[in-house]
């Protein structure tokens, strides 16, 4: 028996992950350059025919739910949606519901991590209850901000100034020296692919995939052991905390698929309760919004910037908004949770209907 | 706030945390056994903050806490240090069940009241004498991760464990000289807690000596 900690006898492996994460956000920042470029490359055509497909905000949001719920990130829908907004494939207006969408196919990871509770019925309820309580606090959002979006641009407008004074401080200029290195790399490529911008686009994506897939791993094993002290069940008691936890943890991550999953198993085990860490999965909406911000600094372009903001201001609002009405979000999980543990289909297909019929067949029917 | 997280930054590891509640649980379960094997000889009841049941429950959130944090440290990495986890957790309902037996022992004088062990009491007192001396044995050979030192405990207290189960034996048989039903109880009683006190403290010294799937069982039994 040895009790001194596996991963300290392994000294080297820091470093190396440390190495591994500079590789990885190389990557990252030269997919978003390449993809920029790509974009450019393909002329106006192409974004005639994105706008006109994401025209409809419904259909938007629906594809945001989608495509996250396949790619289960979040971070890397927002950072294609500010990669394609940088490149001028997408106007912002298109481009916002599509992020809102996002926020709520992304919560399809810890549900699906719930249901490896689905064998004791005790443990399931409350473990669904705090994965389907993520869902309900993004729907409920969605449903009061999408309409004011839509009509009034409460998202937009506020998102565009603060982009605005950001680059009036020089902020956009942050991430410049990064263009610098990226650039003669995303150069190369596009002459290799002898100026084909759907080729170099599809490199891009695929690249953007890539990186932010390895780059929340490796992330995630640089940062998770060292904070698991973090995971007090007093910092829970607190709902300020609580928030604050779960915004800090999913910004060293740079997902909050995996810090929203990791409470799914303690809550099950009731540790923790779903009161207890509904502040915390709310901080991680707003702490996975970095990504997509560090992406837009990247691109460096106002439009970017302020799809960006408007995710992040996205899920200020919706927290501000709920915070005291935290129980309606709760009850309704809890309600789901229980009509779930007693009959298991109903999960499966509050997962079948949310993340992919009612999308499939809004964006069918807007066709 | 602060304050608070820097405090959470020098706790350690979850893993380091848990281990260190064992250690504790063993400290306390030491100043329980001296307790209340002194209020069954002397009736001297001890003052409220050590009092046996006081210190009982600060073992039981003592295990609680260390299964919390096994727990949590496994959802956040997984398989790392799965066989440290599973051994610790074994180690922790061991100590909890010994500061229930302990907790027996207090029991007995509280229930009983004036209590006569009669020609036992030499025995008794050596036994005692010799757990006394057992439970520092078992917490410096959990420090040291000692498997030499522990598989030597074992070794040392398995006759004390069946001396006791022998004399439940004789009291159960008629053999021994016991002069009333209440103290024929009361000393079969006594003994079988004994027994259990030495064989839970052996159970924690097999965890750190023998292998996973013979903790508990005696080191020269091989299946």
């Amino acid at each position: 028996m040895n009790y001194s900690s596996e991963s300290a006898r392994n000294w080297w492996l820091p470093v190396l992950k440390t190495l591994a994460v500079l590789a990885v956000l190389y990557m990252f920042f030269f997919s978003l350059e390449l993809m920029g470029n790509a974009f450019k490359l393909m002329g106006k055509g192409f974004a005639h025919r994105m706008i006109a497909t994401t025209n409809n905000p419904f259909v938007g949001l629906f594809i945001g739910v989608l495509v996250t719920s396949v790619v289960q990130s979040s971070s890397t829908v927002t950072s294609l949606v500010v990669g394609l907004v940088g490149g001028g494939a997408l106007g912002i207006t298109n481009a916002i519901p599509i992020v809102m969408g996002a926020n709520i196919g992304t919560s399809i990871t810890n549900i699906i991590v719930s249901l490896g509770h689905i064998r004791n019925d005790v443990e399931f309820k409350r473990a669904f209850a705090a994965s389907v309580v993520h869902d309900f606090f993004n729907i409920i959002t969605v449903m009061w901000l999408l309409p004011l979006q839509i009509f009034f641009g409460f998202l937009q407008k506020p998102a565009h100034f603060l982009a605005e004074s950001f680059q009036n401080v020089g902020g956009m200029d942050l991430l410049s020296p990064v263009k610098a290195v990226t650039k003669p790399l995303s150069h190369l490529v596009i002459q290799l692919t002898g100026r084909n911008g759907i080729i170099c686009a599809i490199i891009g994506i695929v690249s953007l995939f890539v990186a932010l897939r390895y780059l929340v791993k490796i992330l995630k094993w640089l940062v998770v052991g060292k904070v698991e002290t973090w995971f007090k069940t007093r910092l829970f008691k607190n709902a300020g905390r609580a928030l604050i936890l779960g915004t800090v943890l999913t910004m060293l991550v740079q997902s909050s698929s995996i810090t929203t999953s990791f409470i799914v198993p303690i809550v099950g085990a009731g540790i923790l309760t779903i009161q207890q860490i509904f502040p915390y999965t709310m901080g991680a909406n707003v702490g996975t919004t970095i990504t997509a911000i560090i992406a837009a600094l990247v691109i460096g372009t106002p439009e970017a910037l302020t799809v960006a903001f408007s995710h992040l201001l996205f899920n200020v609002f919706g927290i501000a908004a709920i915070w005291k009405f935290q129980f309606v979000p709760i009850k309704l999980a809890e309600l789901l949770s229980g009509m779930s543990y007693k009959r298991k289909y109903v999960a499966f297909l509050f997962i079948l209907v949310t993340f992919f019929i009612i999308p499939l067949t809004l964006i069918f029917i807007a066709r | 706030m602060l304050k608070q997280l820097l405090s959470l930054l020098k706790e350690g590891s979850l893993m380091d945390q848990a281990y260190n509640e064992t250690v504790e649980m063993i400290n306390v379960l030491g100043n329980m056994f001296d307790m209340s094997v002194d209020y069954l000889h002397s009736g001297k009841v001890p003052a409220k903050e050590e009092d046996t049941y006081t210190l009982d429950k600060r073992v039981n959130l003592l295990e609680q806490k260390l299964r919390r944090h096994i727990y949590t440290h496994l959802v956040l990495n997984k398989q790392q240090d799965l066989y440290m986890s599973l051994i610790l957790v074994q180690i922790g309902v061991d100590l909890e069940r010994v500061g229930d037996y302990i907790k027996n022992i207090y029991d007995l004088r509280r229930i009983i009241g004036d209590l006569s062990f009669n020609g036992a009491i030499e025995e008794l007192t050596e036994m005692e004498d010799k757990i006394r001396k057992m439970v520092p044995r078992v917490k410096a050979a959990l420090e040291k991760q000692d498997s030499v030192a522990a598989t030597q405990i074992q070794k040392d207290y398995f006759p004390l464990a069946k001396l006791c189960d022998q004399r439940v034996e004789e009291i159960l048989t008629g053999s021994s000289e016991s002069e009333s039903c209440k103290n024929a109880a009361m000393l079969a009683l006594y003994y079988r807690y004994l027994k259990r006190v030495v064989a839970h403290l052996i159970n924690v010294a097999s965890a750190i000596s023998n292998p996973y799937d013979r903790i508990g069982f005696h080191p020269d039994d091989i299946i």
